[in-house]
Protein backbone atom coordinates (compact mmCIF):
# COMPACT_ATOMS: atom_id res chain seq x y z
CA UNK A 1 0.00 0.00 0.00
CA UNK A 2 2.59 1.92 1.17
CA UNK A 3 4.08 1.21 -2.27
CA UNK A 4 1.45 2.53 -4.55
CA UNK A 5 0.81 5.78 -2.56
CA UNK A 6 4.44 6.50 -2.97
CA UNK A 7 4.89 6.25 -6.45
CA UNK A 8 1.41 7.54 -6.92
CA UNK A 9 2.78 10.53 -4.96
CA UNK A 10 6.17 10.43 -7.42
CA UNK A 11 3.88 10.32 -10.54
CA UNK A 12 1.98 13.15 -9.47
CA UNK A 13 5.25 15.45 -8.53
CA UNK A 14 6.45 14.85 -11.87
CA UNK A 15 3.11 15.66 -13.88
CA UNK A 16 3.06 18.82 -11.96
CA UNK A 17 6.77 19.65 -13.19
CA UNK A 18 7.46 21.36 -16.46
CA UNK A 19 8.56 18.83 -19.24
CA UNK A 20 12.17 20.18 -19.04
CA UNK A 21 13.03 19.84 -15.17
CA UNK A 22 11.07 15.97 -14.82
CA UNK A 23 13.39 14.56 -17.49
CA UNK A 24 16.76 12.66 -16.49
CA UNK A 25 19.37 15.05 -15.77
CA UNK A 26 21.20 15.82 -19.10
CA UNK A 27 22.50 19.57 -18.53
CA UNK A 28 24.42 21.39 -16.01
CA UNK A 29 21.27 23.39 -15.56
CA UNK A 30 19.34 20.35 -14.40
CA UNK A 31 18.11 20.88 -11.19
CA UNK A 32 20.29 19.96 -8.29
CA UNK A 33 18.59 16.78 -6.22
CA UNK A 34 19.30 17.43 -2.82
CA UNK A 35 17.84 14.03 -0.71
CA UNK A 36 17.75 14.06 2.88
CA UNK A 37 17.58 10.67 4.99
CA UNK A 38 15.52 11.60 8.54
CA UNK A 39 13.15 13.95 9.18
CA UNK A 40 13.74 14.79 13.14
CA UNK A 41 15.92 18.07 14.25
CA UNK A 42 18.56 17.70 11.90
CA UNK A 43 17.10 16.49 8.43
CA UNK A 44 13.64 18.17 8.95
CA UNK A 45 15.36 21.67 9.56
CA UNK A 46 17.36 20.49 6.54
CA UNK A 47 14.44 20.66 4.30
CA UNK A 48 12.77 23.36 5.82
CA UNK A 49 16.32 25.67 4.80
CA UNK A 50 16.89 23.97 1.91
CA UNK A 51 13.38 24.90 0.31
CA UNK A 52 13.12 28.51 1.68
CA UNK A 53 16.85 29.44 0.58
CA UNK A 54 17.62 27.11 -2.60
CA UNK A 55 14.28 27.63 -4.78
CA UNK A 56 16.06 26.03 -7.76
CA UNK A 57 16.63 23.18 -5.94
CA UNK A 58 14.49 19.81 -5.81
CA UNK A 59 14.64 18.63 -1.75
CA UNK A 60 13.39 14.99 -1.13
CA UNK A 61 12.84 14.13 2.14
CA UNK A 62 12.82 10.51 3.13
CA UNK A 63 11.45 9.84 7.16
CA UNK A 64 9.73 6.02 7.44
CA UNK A 65 7.08 7.54 10.10
CA UNK A 66 4.80 9.52 9.77
CA UNK A 67 4.34 11.76 12.93
CA UNK A 68 7.43 12.78 14.86
CA UNK A 69 7.55 13.25 18.44
CA UNK A 70 10.28 15.21 19.86
CA UNK A 71 12.38 14.06 22.47
CA UNK A 72 12.85 17.55 23.68
CA UNK A 73 9.57 18.39 26.29
CA UNK A 74 9.22 14.60 26.37
CA UNK A 75 10.46 14.73 30.10
CA UNK A 76 7.96 17.24 30.80
CA UNK A 77 5.06 14.67 29.72
CA UNK A 78 6.75 12.07 32.61
CA UNK A 79 6.39 15.90 34.74
CA UNK A 80 2.77 16.39 33.73
CA UNK A 81 3.33 19.52 32.32
CA UNK A 82 2.26 18.55 28.80
CA UNK A 83 0.45 15.63 27.02
CA UNK A 84 2.24 13.76 24.43
CA UNK A 85 -0.02 14.99 21.25
CA UNK A 86 1.61 18.85 22.22
CA UNK A 87 4.79 17.47 21.38
CA UNK A 88 3.76 15.04 18.31
CA UNK A 89 4.00 16.96 14.32
CA UNK A 90 3.57 15.73 11.25
CA UNK A 91 5.17 16.01 7.58
CA UNK A 92 2.08 18.30 6.42
CA UNK A 93 3.58 21.64 6.26
CA UNK A 94 6.64 20.67 4.87
CA UNK A 95 5.00 19.05 1.80
CA UNK A 96 2.92 21.86 1.35
CA UNK A 97 6.07 24.24 1.23
CA UNK A 98 7.23 22.24 -1.85
CA UNK A 99 9.38 19.29 0.24
CA UNK A 100 8.69 16.27 -1.54
CA UNK A 101 8.52 13.92 1.88
CA UNK A 102 8.65 10.17 1.26
CA UNK A 103 7.69 8.19 4.13
CA UNK A 104 9.89 5.39 3.58
CA UNK A 105 12.73 3.46 4.94
CA UNK A 106 16.37 4.06 3.69
CA UNK A 107 17.72 0.62 3.46
CA UNK A 108 20.66 0.90 1.65
CA UNK A 109 22.43 3.78 0.12
CA UNK A 110 24.83 3.50 -3.00
CA UNK A 111 27.43 6.30 -2.95
CA UNK A 112 28.72 5.34 -6.27
CA UNK A 113 25.59 5.37 -7.97
CA UNK A 114 24.59 8.11 -5.99
CA UNK A 115 21.31 6.23 -5.25
CA UNK A 116 18.60 5.62 -1.88
CA UNK A 117 17.37 2.09 -1.61
CA UNK A 118 13.61 2.12 -0.14
CA UNK A 119 11.97 -0.80 1.81
CA UNK A 120 8.81 -0.19 -0.20
CA UNK A 121 9.32 3.06 -3.19
CA UNK A 122 11.52 2.68 -5.84
CA UNK A 123 15.09 3.77 -5.73
CA UNK A 124 15.52 7.68 -5.34
CA UNK A 125 18.61 9.18 -7.38
CA UNK A 126 20.70 12.29 -5.48
CA UNK A 127 23.30 14.59 -6.70
CA UNK A 128 24.21 15.47 -2.70
CA UNK A 129 22.94 13.41 0.26
CA UNK A 130 22.32 14.60 3.26
CA UNK A 131 21.50 11.88 6.60
CA UNK A 132 20.25 12.50 9.92
CA UNK A 133 19.24 9.15 11.09
CA UNK A 134 19.97 10.06 14.88
CA UNK A 135 20.74 6.96 16.77
CA UNK A 136 20.48 3.35 18.17
CA UNK A 137 20.53 1.48 20.77
CA UNK A 138 23.42 -0.68 21.87
CA UNK A 139 21.98 -3.24 22.83
CA UNK A 140 23.71 -5.52 25.07
CA UNK A 141 26.38 -3.02 26.31
CA UNK A 142 25.14 -3.19 29.50
CA UNK A 143 24.37 -6.93 30.13
CA UNK A 144 20.76 -8.04 29.98
CA UNK A 145 19.96 -4.91 28.43
CA UNK A 146 18.16 -6.38 25.18
CA UNK A 147 15.21 -5.00 23.30
CA UNK A 148 12.94 -7.09 25.40
CA UNK A 149 14.26 -5.71 28.60
CA UNK A 150 13.34 -2.39 27.50
CA UNK A 151 9.88 -2.85 28.13
CA UNK A 152 10.56 -3.40 31.62
CA UNK A 153 13.07 -1.10 31.62
CA UNK A 154 12.07 1.58 29.36
CA UNK A 155 14.69 4.02 27.87
CA UNK A 156 12.78 6.45 26.24
CA UNK A 157 15.48 8.05 24.74
CA UNK A 158 14.09 7.55 20.97
CA UNK A 159 10.65 8.11 20.44
CA UNK A 160 11.19 6.17 17.36
CA UNK A 161 11.73 3.29 19.33
CA UNK A 162 9.75 3.42 21.99
CA UNK A 163 7.17 6.33 22.67
CA UNK A 164 7.59 8.09 26.39
CA UNK A 165 4.58 7.14 27.29
CA UNK A 166 6.00 3.56 28.42
CA UNK A 167 8.11 5.39 31.17
CA UNK A 168 4.45 7.60 31.95
CA UNK A 169 2.61 4.69 32.90
CA UNK A 170 4.95 3.07 35.01
CA UNK A 171 5.74 6.09 37.15
CA UNK A 172 2.12 7.00 37.22
CA UNK A 173 1.43 3.23 38.53
CA UNK A 174 4.59 3.34 40.82
CA UNK A 175 3.24 3.25 44.54
CA UNK A 176 3.83 6.42 46.80
CA UNK A 177 7.30 5.53 48.60
CA UNK A 178 8.88 3.53 45.97
CA UNK A 179 12.35 3.97 44.09
CA UNK A 180 12.76 4.89 40.93
CA UNK A 181 16.30 4.13 39.53
CA UNK A 182 17.74 5.60 36.25
CA UNK A 183 21.33 4.28 34.79
CA UNK A 184 23.19 7.06 32.80
CA UNK A 185 25.63 6.61 30.34
CA UNK A 186 28.64 7.98 29.93
CA UNK A 187 29.93 10.41 26.74
CA UNK A 188 28.98 10.60 24.30
CA UNK A 189 24.87 10.34 24.03
CA UNK A 190 22.50 12.45 23.05
CA UNK A 191 21.26 15.41 24.56
CA UNK A 192 23.78 16.30 27.63
CA UNK A 193 21.84 17.31 30.14
CA UNK A 194 19.04 15.33 29.22
CA UNK A 195 19.05 12.92 32.29
CA UNK A 196 19.12 15.72 34.67
CA UNK A 197 16.14 17.51 33.06
CA UNK A 198 14.16 14.01 33.39
CA UNK A 199 15.67 13.39 36.94
CA UNK A 200 13.87 16.81 37.83
CA UNK A 201 10.81 16.20 36.06
CA UNK A 202 10.62 13.30 37.23
CA UNK A 203 10.85 15.03 41.42
CA UNK A 204 8.21 17.35 40.38
CA UNK A 205 5.76 15.01 39.72
CA UNK A 206 6.66 12.71 42.84
CA UNK A 207 6.52 16.39 44.70
CA UNK A 208 3.03 16.55 43.83
CA UNK A 209 1.66 12.84 43.83
CA UNK A 210 4.02 10.51 45.57
CA UNK A 211 5.91 12.77 47.63
CA UNK A 212 7.38 9.62 49.65
CA UNK A 213 9.21 8.45 46.31
CA UNK A 214 12.90 8.40 46.12
CA UNK A 215 15.33 8.87 42.77
CA UNK A 216 18.30 7.45 42.82
CA UNK A 217 20.44 8.13 39.75
CA UNK A 218 23.10 5.84 38.71
CA UNK A 219 25.87 7.56 36.57
CA UNK A 220 28.84 6.40 34.35
CA UNK A 221 30.57 9.41 35.10
CA UNK A 222 31.75 11.53 37.73
CA UNK A 223 30.05 15.27 36.15
CA UNK A 224 27.44 15.92 34.08
CA UNK A 225 26.08 19.00 32.07
CA UNK A 226 25.15 22.24 34.06
CA UNK A 227 25.63 20.26 36.91
CA UNK A 228 25.51 23.02 39.28
CA UNK A 229 22.68 24.42 38.86
CA UNK A 230 20.68 20.91 38.80
CA UNK A 231 22.61 20.08 41.93
CA UNK A 232 21.48 23.80 43.86
CA UNK A 233 17.84 23.35 42.20
CA UNK A 234 17.28 19.45 43.50
CA UNK A 235 18.37 20.91 46.72
CA UNK A 236 15.93 23.82 46.82
CA UNK A 237 13.06 22.25 44.93
CA UNK A 238 13.11 18.66 46.31
CA UNK A 239 15.18 18.23 49.20
CA UNK A 240 15.93 14.88 50.15
CA UNK A 241 14.44 12.88 47.23
CA UNK A 242 16.94 12.76 45.03
CA UNK A 243 20.74 10.81 45.04
CA UNK A 244 23.25 11.05 42.25
CA UNK A 245 25.99 8.64 42.49
CA UNK A 246 28.70 9.03 40.01
CA UNK A 247 31.41 6.74 38.43
CA UNK A 248 34.08 6.91 41.25
CA UNK A 249 31.01 6.40 43.52
CA UNK A 250 29.91 2.69 41.79
CA UNK A 251 27.38 4.45 39.94
CA UNK A 252 28.61 2.53 36.59
CA UNK A 253 25.22 -0.01 35.90
CA UNK A 254 27.16 -3.04 34.09
CA UNK A 255 24.14 -5.23 34.25
CA UNK A 256 20.03 -5.21 34.63
CA UNK A 257 17.86 -8.50 35.59
CA UNK A 258 14.45 -6.90 34.22
CA UNK A 259 12.17 -9.73 35.76
CA UNK A 260 13.75 -9.32 39.40
CA UNK A 261 14.00 -5.61 38.33
CA UNK A 262 17.62 -5.12 40.01
CA UNK A 263 20.48 -3.38 38.14
CA UNK A 264 24.25 -4.13 39.02
CA UNK A 265 26.76 -1.55 39.39
CA UNK A 266 30.22 -1.98 38.37
CA UNK A 267 31.97 -2.63 41.50
CA UNK A 268 29.29 -4.97 42.45
CA UNK A 269 26.27 -3.47 44.38
CA UNK A 270 22.82 -4.43 43.62
CA UNK A 271 19.95 -2.03 43.36
CA UNK A 272 16.32 -2.87 43.15
CA UNK A 273 13.90 -0.71 41.76
CA UNK A 274 10.27 0.20 41.19
CA UNK A 275 10.75 1.82 38.41
CA UNK A 276 13.82 1.69 36.04
CA UNK A 277 14.52 3.80 33.34
CA UNK A 278 17.85 2.90 31.61
CA UNK A 279 19.65 5.06 28.72
CA UNK A 280 22.02 2.66 27.55
CA UNK A 281 25.03 3.42 25.52
CA UNK A 282 24.34 4.35 21.93
CA UNK A 283 25.87 5.14 18.59
CA UNK A 284 24.72 6.76 14.85
CA UNK A 285 21.66 5.20 13.31
CA UNK A 286 21.76 2.12 11.00
CA UNK A 287 21.88 3.66 7.74
CA UNK A 288 24.82 5.82 9.03
CA UNK A 289 26.75 2.26 9.32
CA UNK A 290 25.64 0.65 6.66
CA UNK A 291 26.41 2.89 4.69
CA UNK A 292 30.08 2.45 6.02
CA UNK A 293 29.71 6.40 7.57
CA UNK A 294 30.92 5.47 10.85
CA UNK A 295 34.14 4.39 12.31
CA UNK A 296 35.55 2.23 15.04
CA UNK A 297 33.37 4.40 17.93
CA UNK A 298 30.11 3.91 16.15
CA UNK A 299 29.70 7.50 15.29
CA UNK A 300 30.57 9.11 11.99
CA UNK A 301 33.51 11.52 11.52
CA UNK A 302 32.75 14.83 9.74
CA UNK A 303 34.34 17.45 7.47
CA UNK A 304 33.83 20.48 10.04
CA UNK A 305 33.05 23.33 7.61
CA UNK A 306 30.59 20.62 5.62
CA UNK A 307 29.50 18.32 7.63
CA UNK A 308 30.21 15.83 4.83
CA UNK A 309 31.66 12.39 5.66
CA UNK A 310 35.04 12.22 6.43
CA UNK A 311 35.04 8.39 4.88
CA UNK A 312 32.71 8.62 1.79
CA UNK A 313 32.02 11.60 -0.75
CA UNK A 314 28.69 12.89 -1.69
CA UNK A 315 27.03 12.43 1.92
CA UNK A 316 26.54 14.77 5.11
CA UNK A 317 26.35 13.27 7.98
CA UNK A 318 24.60 15.59 10.73
CA UNK A 319 22.99 15.75 14.31
CA UNK A 320 23.41 12.62 16.69
CA UNK A 321 24.79 10.74 14.41
CA UNK A 322 28.04 12.78 12.93
CA UNK A 323 31.18 13.07 15.43
CA UNK A 324 31.03 17.13 16.14
CA UNK A 325 32.92 17.19 19.92
CA UNK A 326 32.99 19.24 21.41
CA UNK A 327 29.51 20.06 20.32
CA UNK A 328 26.64 18.80 22.30
CA UNK A 329 24.43 16.23 20.37
CA UNK A 330 21.59 18.48 20.84
CA UNK A 331 18.83 19.50 18.50
CA UNK A 332 19.44 23.12 18.45
CA UNK A 333 22.87 21.84 17.14
CA UNK A 334 21.48 19.86 14.91
CA UNK A 335 19.24 22.47 12.86
CA UNK A 336 22.51 24.52 12.74
CA UNK A 337 24.41 21.54 11.56
CA UNK A 338 21.34 21.06 8.62
CA UNK A 339 21.54 24.57 7.43
CA UNK A 340 25.58 24.68 7.13
CA UNK A 341 25.46 20.88 5.43
CA UNK A 342 22.73 22.01 2.63
CA UNK A 343 24.41 25.42 2.40
CA UNK A 344 27.38 23.70 1.68
CA UNK A 345 26.28 20.13 -0.32
CA UNK A 346 24.45 23.09 -2.81
CA UNK A 347 28.11 24.88 -2.97
CA UNK A 348 29.85 21.93 -3.48
CA UNK A 349 27.46 20.68 -6.22
CA UNK A 350 27.90 23.87 -7.88
CA UNK A 351 31.79 24.14 -7.81
CA UNK A 352 31.41 27.09 -5.69
CA UNK A 353 32.95 28.12 -2.10
CA UNK A 354 31.48 26.65 0.77
CA UNK A 355 30.29 29.52 3.00
CA UNK A 356 32.09 29.91 6.72
CA UNK A 357 30.40 27.96 9.11
CA UNK A 358 28.92 29.24 12.31
CA UNK A 359 27.29 26.43 14.50
CA UNK A 360 25.00 27.58 17.73
CA UNK A 361 23.21 25.66 20.60
CA UNK A 362 21.07 27.25 23.41
CA UNK A 363 20.24 23.85 26.02
CA UNK A 364 17.27 24.79 28.22
CA UNK A 365 16.69 22.03 30.89
CA UNK A 366 13.27 22.81 32.12
CA UNK A 367 14.01 22.01 36.67
CA UNK A 368 10.34 22.71 38.31
CA UNK A 369 7.37 25.10 37.48
CA UNK A 370 8.64 28.14 36.65
CA UNK A 371 12.61 27.26 36.87
CA UNK A 372 14.66 26.55 33.68
CA UNK A 373 18.21 26.62 33.14
CA UNK A 374 20.49 27.24 30.18
CA UNK A 375 23.96 26.08 28.40
CA UNK A 376 24.95 28.15 25.26
CA UNK A 377 27.68 27.15 22.91
CA UNK A 378 29.20 29.07 19.78
CA UNK A 379 31.26 26.83 17.90
CA UNK A 380 33.01 27.28 14.59
CA UNK A 381 35.10 25.04 12.27
CA UNK A 382 39.41 25.37 12.36
CA UNK A 383 41.30 23.19 10.33
CA UNK A 384 40.00 19.64 10.61
CA UNK A 385 38.35 20.38 13.95
CA UNK A 386 35.18 21.95 15.93
CA UNK A 387 36.28 24.64 18.44
CA UNK A 388 34.07 26.49 20.94
CA UNK A 389 34.59 29.98 20.53
CA UNK A 390 36.58 30.95 23.11
CA UNK A 391 35.14 33.54 26.23
CA UNK A 392 31.61 32.97 24.80
CA UNK A 393 28.65 30.78 26.05
CA UNK A 394 28.65 29.11 29.32
CA UNK A 395 25.43 28.40 31.83
CA UNK A 396 22.97 29.95 33.42
CA UNK A 397 24.59 32.12 36.46
CA UNK A 398 24.87 29.85 40.05
CA UNK A 399 22.29 30.89 42.81
CA UNK A 400 24.99 32.86 44.82
CA UNK A 401 26.01 35.15 42.61
CA UNK A 402 22.54 37.15 42.16
CA UNK A 403 19.65 38.61 44.53
CA UNK A 404 17.20 36.41 45.31
CA UNK A 405 14.59 38.51 43.52
CA UNK A 406 16.78 38.56 40.50
CA UNK A 407 17.59 34.93 40.35
CA UNK A 408 13.78 33.95 40.53
CA UNK A 409 13.23 36.13 37.58
CA UNK A 410 16.31 34.40 35.90
CA UNK A 411 14.92 31.02 36.34
CA UNK A 412 11.20 32.14 35.52
CA UNK A 413 12.48 33.88 32.38
CA UNK A 414 14.73 30.57 31.50
CA UNK A 415 11.85 28.44 31.71
CA UNK A 416 9.21 30.54 29.60
CA UNK A 417 12.26 31.52 26.63
CA UNK A 418 12.35 27.43 27.12
CA UNK A 419 9.03 27.32 25.74
CA UNK A 420 9.02 29.92 23.59
CA UNK A 421 12.74 28.18 21.93
CA UNK A 422 10.65 24.76 21.65
CA UNK A 423 7.67 26.42 19.69
CA UNK A 424 10.02 28.32 17.45
CA UNK A 425 12.19 25.55 16.45
CA UNK A 426 9.53 22.83 15.89
CA UNK A 427 7.38 25.37 13.89
CA UNK A 428 10.12 25.67 11.65
CA UNK A 429 11.40 22.12 11.42
CA UNK A 430 7.51 21.43 10.30
CA UNK A 431 7.44 24.38 7.85
CA UNK A 432 4.60 25.64 11.03
CA UNK A 433 5.26 29.33 10.43
CA UNK B 1 45.82 29.64 11.69
CA UNK B 2 42.72 30.82 9.08
CA UNK B 3 42.52 28.64 6.47
CA UNK B 4 41.45 29.36 2.98
CA UNK B 5 37.59 28.43 3.20
CA UNK B 6 37.71 30.32 6.28
CA UNK B 7 39.42 33.74 4.57
CA UNK B 8 36.85 33.29 1.53
CA UNK B 9 33.83 33.02 4.11
CA UNK B 10 35.25 36.64 6.12
CA UNK B 11 35.53 37.91 2.41
CA UNK B 12 32.02 36.88 1.50
CA UNK B 13 30.78 38.49 4.45
CA UNK B 14 32.78 41.57 4.18
CA UNK B 15 31.30 42.21 0.77
CA UNK B 16 27.63 41.89 2.25
CA UNK B 17 28.71 44.44 4.99
CA UNK B 18 30.11 46.74 2.22
CA UNK B 19 27.12 46.26 0.40
CA UNK B 20 25.12 47.04 3.65
CA UNK B 21 26.86 50.27 4.19
CA UNK B 22 26.32 51.56 1.17
CA UNK B 23 22.85 50.52 1.54
CA UNK B 24 22.85 47.64 -1.42
CA UNK B 25 20.64 44.80 -0.81
CA UNK B 26 22.58 42.06 -0.28
CA UNK B 27 23.42 39.97 -3.38
CA UNK B 28 21.81 36.08 -3.73
CA UNK B 29 25.17 34.60 -2.21
CA UNK B 30 25.08 36.36 0.52
CA UNK B 31 21.46 35.49 1.47
CA UNK B 32 22.53 31.96 2.65
CA UNK B 33 25.67 33.42 3.70
CA UNK B 34 22.85 35.83 6.47
CA UNK B 35 20.21 32.78 6.78
CA UNK B 36 23.41 31.16 8.24
CA UNK B 37 24.69 33.66 10.55
CA UNK B 38 21.02 34.23 11.56
CA UNK B 39 20.79 30.25 12.17
CA UNK B 40 21.35 30.71 15.82
CA UNK B 41 18.65 33.81 16.06
CA UNK B 42 15.89 32.01 14.58
CA UNK B 43 16.32 29.10 16.92
CA UNK B 44 14.47 30.86 19.46
CA UNK B 45 13.23 34.19 18.21
CA UNK B 46 11.12 32.53 15.12
CA UNK B 47 12.01 32.24 11.28
CA UNK B 48 10.14 35.74 10.83
CA UNK B 49 11.88 37.48 14.02
CA UNK B 50 8.55 37.63 16.07
CA UNK B 51 9.51 36.02 19.31
CA UNK B 52 6.99 34.64 21.86
CA UNK B 53 6.69 33.71 25.58
CA UNK B 54 8.85 36.66 26.43
CA UNK B 55 11.19 36.16 24.21
CA UNK B 56 11.29 39.51 22.46
CA UNK B 57 9.85 40.67 18.58
CA UNK B 58 13.48 41.17 16.71
CA UNK B 59 12.18 41.84 13.32
CA UNK B 60 11.67 45.34 12.26
CA UNK B 61 12.10 47.39 15.59
CA UNK B 62 15.26 49.09 15.12
CA UNK B 63 17.08 50.08 12.42
CA UNK B 64 20.67 48.82 11.73
CA UNK B 65 22.88 51.24 13.52
CA UNK B 66 20.72 50.51 16.75
CA UNK B 67 20.56 46.21 16.35
CA UNK B 68 24.64 46.47 15.84
CA UNK B 69 24.73 48.48 18.96
CA UNK B 70 22.73 46.09 20.89
CA UNK B 71 24.76 43.50 20.03
CA UNK B 72 27.50 44.48 21.18
CA UNK B 73 26.63 45.92 24.62
CA UNK B 74 24.95 42.31 25.54
CA UNK B 75 28.57 41.62 25.09
CA UNK B 76 29.47 43.63 27.78
CA UNK B 77 26.66 42.26 29.73
CA UNK B 78 24.53 45.20 29.39
CA UNK B 79 20.66 45.76 28.77
CA UNK B 80 20.46 42.68 31.75
CA UNK B 81 20.65 39.93 29.32
CA UNK B 82 20.06 36.27 30.23
CA UNK B 83 21.50 34.15 27.51
CA UNK B 84 22.59 37.51 24.92
CA UNK B 85 25.39 38.32 26.54
CA UNK B 86 26.53 34.89 26.21
CA UNK B 87 25.41 34.35 22.92
CA UNK B 88 27.34 37.59 21.60
CA UNK B 89 30.34 37.05 23.32
CA UNK B 90 30.63 34.36 20.06
CA UNK B 91 29.85 36.44 17.48
CA UNK B 92 32.14 39.48 15.06
CA UNK B 93 31.28 42.58 14.46
CA UNK B 94 30.52 41.35 10.70
CA UNK B 95 28.12 39.00 12.14
CA UNK B 96 26.34 41.54 13.73
CA UNK B 97 26.27 43.72 10.79
CA UNK B 98 24.81 40.25 8.62
CA UNK B 99 22.48 40.11 11.04
CA UNK B 100 20.83 43.65 11.07
CA UNK B 101 20.44 43.18 7.66
CA UNK B 102 17.86 40.48 8.28
CA UNK B 103 16.48 42.19 11.46
CA UNK B 104 16.27 45.67 11.07
CA UNK B 105 14.27 47.99 9.41
CA UNK B 106 15.10 48.01 5.54
CA UNK B 107 17.32 51.42 5.04
C1 LIG C 1 14.88 13.31 26.92
C2 LIG C 1 15.52 14.17 25.88
C3 LIG C 1 15.40 15.54 25.95
C4 LIG C 1 15.99 16.36 25.00
N1 LIG C 1 15.85 17.70 25.11
C5 LIG C 1 16.46 18.52 24.21
C6 LIG C 1 16.30 19.94 24.31
O1 LIG C 1 15.65 20.46 25.21
N2 LIG C 1 16.92 20.71 23.38
C7 LIG C 1 17.64 20.18 22.36
O2 LIG C 1 18.16 20.93 21.53
N3 LIG C 1 17.78 18.82 22.24
C8 LIG C 1 17.22 17.99 23.12
N4 LIG C 1 17.36 16.61 23.00
C9 LIG C 1 18.23 16.06 21.94
C10 LIG C 1 17.54 15.93 20.59
O3 LIG C 1 16.37 15.17 20.71
C11 LIG C 1 18.48 15.26 19.58
O4 LIG C 1 19.75 15.84 19.66
C12 LIG C 1 17.92 15.43 18.17
O5 LIG C 1 16.72 14.70 18.05
C13 LIG C 1 18.94 14.95 17.13
O6 LIG C 1 18.43 15.13 15.83
P1 LIG C 1 18.74 14.06 14.67
O7 LIG C 1 18.20 14.66 13.43
O8 LIG C 1 20.15 13.66 14.75
O9 LIG C 1 17.90 12.78 15.09
P2 LIG C 1 16.27 12.60 15.33
O10 LIG C 1 15.72 13.92 15.69
O11 LIG C 1 16.17 11.50 16.25
O12 LIG C 1 15.75 12.22 13.91
C14 LIG C 1 16.08 11.01 13.26
C15 LIG C 1 14.96 10.66 12.30
O13 LIG C 1 15.46 9.79 11.28
C16 LIG C 1 14.50 8.80 10.98
N5 LIG C 1 15.23 7.69 10.38
C17 LIG C 1 16.30 7.04 10.91
N6 LIG C 1 16.74 6.09 10.04
C18 LIG C 1 15.94 6.16 8.96
C19 LIG C 1 15.90 5.43 7.72
N7 LIG C 1 16.78 4.45 7.48
N8 LIG C 1 14.95 5.76 6.82
C20 LIG C 1 14.06 6.75 7.08
N9 LIG C 1 14.04 7.45 8.22
C21 LIG C 1 14.98 7.16 9.16
C22 LIG C 1 13.86 8.52 12.33
O14 LIG C 1 12.58 7.94 12.17
C23 LIG C 1 13.80 9.92 12.96
O15 LIG C 1 12.59 10.57 12.65
C24 LIG C 1 16.74 15.78 23.93
C25 LIG C 1 16.85 14.39 23.85
C26 LIG C 1 16.26 13.58 24.81
C27 LIG C 1 16.39 12.09 24.70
Amino acid sequence: MTDTLTRRGLLASAAALPVALAAPRVSAQARMRLVIIGGGFGGASAARFARDTFPDVDVTLIERSRSFTTCPYGNLVLGGMRKIEEITFTYDGLARRGVRVVHDEAVAVDPAAKTVRLRNGGPVAYDRLVMSPGIDLRWGAIEGYTEGAAERMPHGWAPYLQPITVLERQLRAMPDGGVFVMAIPDNPFRCPPGPYERISMVAHYFKQAKPRAKILALDAKNGFSKQPLFQEAWEELYPGMIEWRGASNDGRVVRVDPSAMTLRTEFGDTVKADVANVIPPQMAGKIARDTGLANQTGWCPVKPQTFESALVPGIHVIGDASIAAPMPKSGFVASTHAKQAVAAAVALHRGQTPPDPVYFNTCYSHVGTDYGISIVGVFRAEGDRFIEVPNSGGISPRNATMSRERKEEYRRLEAHYADGWYEALTRQMFGLS
Amino acid sequence: MPSTLARLGRMAALAATAALLAGLPAAANDQARIALVTGGCVGCHGGDGSGGHGIPKIAQTMNRADFVAMMKAFRENKNNPTVMNRIARGYTDEEFALMAIRWAKPE
